[in-house]
């Protein structure tokens, strides 16, 4: 099974309520886990296979550098006006990717399914 | 020839240019009305002779020293060279006027005006002469004739030959003309312990000491000792003023400090009312005046040169419609032309009642200052808080200036934020910022004290200082005043409203709202007055007008719908849509994106390789240049593509050639600020070649491992980069030099590192960077 982690925003517990309810609604709290610390030496310990956070939190930067570091396929969800209505990977880095917070529901079943498959592809 | 500043006296020279010998044509007499009713006899001089009287007039004012009892026509350079006297309005750079004229004779209990008679008429051409011929200027007789030629009027327009009213000679002149009658009367006057001054024919006399002299004995005297030299009195206009009486000197009110009539300052405040209370244009406020049934002077709040009808336009030249034609205006020239006038008019008010104060702003330290002079002061600063109240009204883009005012005036301060708390421009100041402003503006001329100023300024002062002035010890004072009044680039503090404007508190003018219906205007104004007020002042200039635009169109939302208005981003309506540009051209100004073409190498790496032609000799290794970011789009673009421009000319022929198996000689990456080691985020330009070196010398003595570079080595290419990411970060260049090797210089600062330059695999060694700076 894989193990995904969504960073929760310690500065906005409001907004991490609602993601918290569509991945329960989801049904994806067995693969998900939720993690409440952005501390630089905490993120630096997390062991995953791809890390959730909004791209406006505190700390974003820090779980960003640590993606990249350690290969975690990364999503970033955004409440900007032109975010991309769908799971959107980043131009020049492979296993980043964006959406439009109110495409959160719809993004995430397709983010859980890349995570799967690239566990899945390096054990091969 | 003309320019010379020492008298011309050859005639075939003077006739050359057209100024000899004078004749009527070279005036053009006309007359204006005085307000007795009575014509005043003007004249215009023709351009060539006018240039030549204000050579001579430079030349007698910086030669010749006027009395220091004229308060005339004196201008700035005449003040700096006259008498000890006046050392405090000289360090105040107040030149002598109708001011200081009046500040002689405050708090007296007499006080004597007497009014010569046609004062210049009264000066002709032999008294010119004769002058001239004695010391100290002690000219021949044909040298003292050609003067008095070339400044008196010829005798087809005045049978007399006396001074021309309108030419620029004619005050000094007078002046130096009246010097020996100021010498007599300051003696006399000083005999008999009164206070004299004289502003050009008005002469005033003031005292306490009521027993001395009786004011009937001093205008004899006065009187005998003007006839002595020439001038007549006229008696029509001889005024004896008792304290129990208004003392007027020269328009100003001398009786407790200095004041304007009572009749102007109520009418200013009238108007100030009126526009704030009753009107609702200006348009109405002129019409109104037009209206009153007593009109009188004092109350029209009309720039000079309106057209006197109530139509809305001005008095001004037009070839078309003889000399003066009414030209209309549009609304905004309108509007700006009577704000400028009427802030004008307080200004003058505030000029006059807060000259005594050598520091009105600190009124608190002044225990002498009488309680009239306070409430003075009080009530200027009001008028002030009103018009910044009416400039909200009228939408006059003038708040800035009150603002600006309202740092020396603490009350003013009170009420301007009492008023409204929601504008940007930044109305306090903190403390160490007001003493830096405090204290460059105590720096005059002595360069050990301004160099320490500097030495003690904070670093971000100093790193703009050295890149303007290229230099670490030659500090040009013009420049460091300029920055720290108006304020310079600070990347920490540009960063900082970056920082919020990417993830805090002003994020949401970037992002949809909440609760799907808008963002309340009012929360988006108060965000961007906390954040970005007290950071103003450190913006680059195209951030500082992007922002300052968006909270303007804020700003006339909420004044148009009231503090419940809301401001949806995501759909665009007839009353938002201002709003929405403003957040767009922001927006393109500062944020880069993941996803789209809003990213790090289409809008800034792309475009600054095509600007500098560099196509096809640069690799792009595009790896972190799709980032969320808020930063200075332009300033990297520019900054970038002017380097790329110099890497250019910095490349030998044999870097130039290779074919698509090779690399190209440039590569460029971007390094992420990196949260972990606290690094900056900076563009790196890499040069395959490693064996070339940076062509000049560093001129590095001793083996420190860092320091100065005492020359600087930047030319006009690199300087311009340099400038250009001033508002963001430094540029470094690496590797070996002409003169030095393995040294890492950064060309903002001109400090130096000894290290060796970073290397990479694929793309050689490092060359470049433009880093962004922290702190």
């Amino acid at each position: 099974m894989i193990k995904l982690l969504y960073i929760e925003d310690i500065r906005r517990p409001e907004r991490n309520l609602e993601y918290k309810l569509i991945i329960k609604r989801l049904d994806f709290e067995k693969v998900i886990e939720y993690y409440d610390s952005i501390e630089l030496d905490d993120v630096a310990q997390i062991v995953a296979d791809g890390v959730i956070c909004h791209a406006g939190m505190a700390a974003y930067n820090v779980v960003k550098t640590f993606a990249e570091e350690n290969k975690w396929p990364f999503l970033s969800y955004s409440g900007g006006v032109d975010s991309p209505p769908r799971l959107t990977e980043n131009k020049f880095k492979k296993g980043h990717f964006s959406v439009d917070s109110d495409y959160f529901e719809q993004a995430l079943p397709e983010f859980v399914d890349y995570c799967r498959y690239r566990k899945l592809s390096n054990k091969e | 020839m003309l320019l010379a500043r020492e008298p011309q006296f050859d005639t075939k020279i003077l006739k050359k240019s057209g100024c000899w010998p004078v004749t009527s044509n070279h005036y053009k007499a006309f007359t204006i009305k005085k307000r007795n009713g009575s014509e005043r006899n003007l004249v215009a001089v023709k351009r060539n002779l006018k240039e030549l009287q204000s050579n001579f007039r430079r030349s007698f004012e910086s030669s010749y020293e006027v009395s220091k009892y004229a308060h005339a026509f004196v201008s700035k350079t005449t003040v700096d060279e006259v008498e000890a006297d006046f050392k405090s309005l000289r360090e105040s750079i107040r030149p002598r006027g109708v001011i200081t004229n009046a500040l002689v004779h405050t708090n007296k209990k007499l006080v004597i005006s007497i009014d010569l008679k046609d004062f210049f008429p009264t000066i002709t051409f032999p008294r010119v002469m004769g002058m001239f011929k004695k010391p100290p200027y002690s000219y021949s007789n044909k040298q003292a004739a050609i003067i008095a030629e070339l400044t008196c009027l010829p005798k087809g327009i005045d049978t007399n030959r006396g001074l021309p009213q309108g030419a620029p000679t004619s005050p000094i002149l007078s002046n130096l003309v009246c010097k020996k009658l100021d010498y007599q009367l300051g003696k006399m006057a000083s005999k008999y312990n009164l206070a004299y001054s004289r502003y050009a024919d008005d002469l005033t006399f003031s005292t306490n000491d009521l027993k001395r002299i009786q004011p009937q004995s001093v205008i004899h005297e006065v009187t005998r000792h003007a006839e002595r030299n020439g001038f007549t009195v006229n008696e029509d206009k001889t005024k004896i003023m008792y304290s129990n009486q208004r003392q007027m000197v020269t328009g100003i009110v001398v009786n407790d400090g200095l004041n304007l009539h009572k009749k102007h300052v109520d009418a200013l405040r009238a108007t100030l009312h009126n526009l704030e209370h009753n009107y609702n244009s200006v348009e109405e406020a002129i019409r109104q005046y037009w209206k009153l049934p007593n009109k009188r002077s004092f109350d029209a709040f009309l720039p000079i040169g309106f057209y006197k009808s109530g139509n809305l336009g001005r008095f001004v030249k037009s070839p078309s419609k003889g000399p003066k034609g009414a030209k209309p205006i549009d609304k905004t020239e309108l509007n700006e032309i009577y704000a400028l006038h009427l802030l004008g008019r307080i200004l003058w008010y505030g000029q006059v009642v807060t000259t005594a104060i050598d520091e009105p702003h600190n009124l608190t330290k002044h225990k002498f200052i009488s309680p009239k002079q306070h409430s003075r002061i009080r009530k200027y600063e009001e008028m002030l808080a009103s018009y910044y109240r009416i400039s909200m009204k009228y939408g006059w883009d003038v708040e800035h200036i009150v603002r600006k005012l309202a740092n020396k005036h603490p009350y003013l301060q009170v009420l301007v934020k009492m008023s409204n708390n929601l504008l940007l421009e930044p109305v306090l100041l903190n403390d160490s910022e007001k003493k830096l402003i405090d204290d460059v503006s105590k720096l005059y001329k002595n360069k050990d004290e301004y160099k320490k100023f500097f030495e003690s300024a904070p670093p971000s002062l100093q790193r703009v200082i050295r890149v303007e002035n290229r230099s670490h010890n030659n500090i040009n004072l013009e420049k460091l005043k300029a920055n720290v009044e108006a304020g310079w680039y600070n990347p920490a503090k540009q960063k900082e409203v970056f920082f919020e404007l990417n993830s805090e508190s002003l994020a949401d003018l970037f992002h949809k709202s909440t609760n799907g219906k808008g963002h309340l205007v009012k929360s988006l104004i108060k965000d961007l007055v906390k954040v970005v007020g007290p950071r103003l002042r450190y913006l680059s200039p195209v951030i500082r007008k992007n922002i300052t635009t968006v909270h303007r169109e804020l700003y006339a939302l909420m004044k148009l719908e009231g503090e419940g208005a809301i401001v949806d981003f995501e759909n665009e309506s007839l009353r938002t849509k201002k709003v929405l540009q403003a957040v767009l051209d922001l927006k393109n100004s500062v944020r880069l994106e993941v996803t789209g073409s809003m990213n790090f190498y289409e809008k800034i790496v792309l475009p600054a390789i095509k600007q500098s032609g560099m196509d096809n000799l640069v690799f792009v290794d595009k790896e972190n240049m799709a980032l969320r970011l808020v930063t200075d789009i332009l300033a990297w673009r520019d900054a970038l593509s002017k380097l790329l421009i110099s890497v250019n000319q910095h490349l030998v022929d044999s870097e130039r050639v290779f074919d698509s198996r090779s690399r190209t000689p440039i590569s460029i990456l971007l390094r992420e600020a990196n949260p972990k080691t606290g690094a900056p985020m900076a563009i790196e330009v890499y040069r395959r070649d490693s064996s070339q070196k940076f062509k000049v010398k560093l001129n590095i003595k001793g083996h420190e491992q860092e320091g100065l570079i005492e020359k600087w080595v930047t030319g006009g290419d690199l300087s311009s980069v340099v400038r250009s990411f001033l508002s963001l970060g430094d540029l470094f260049v690496h590797g070996n030099y002409d003169d030095a090797s393995n040294v890492t210089v950064n060309l903002t600062e001109h400090k130096y590192l000894r290290e060796l330059a970073l290397t990479h695999d694929n793309y050689g060694q490092l060359f470049f960077t433009l880093q962004e700076l922290n702190k």
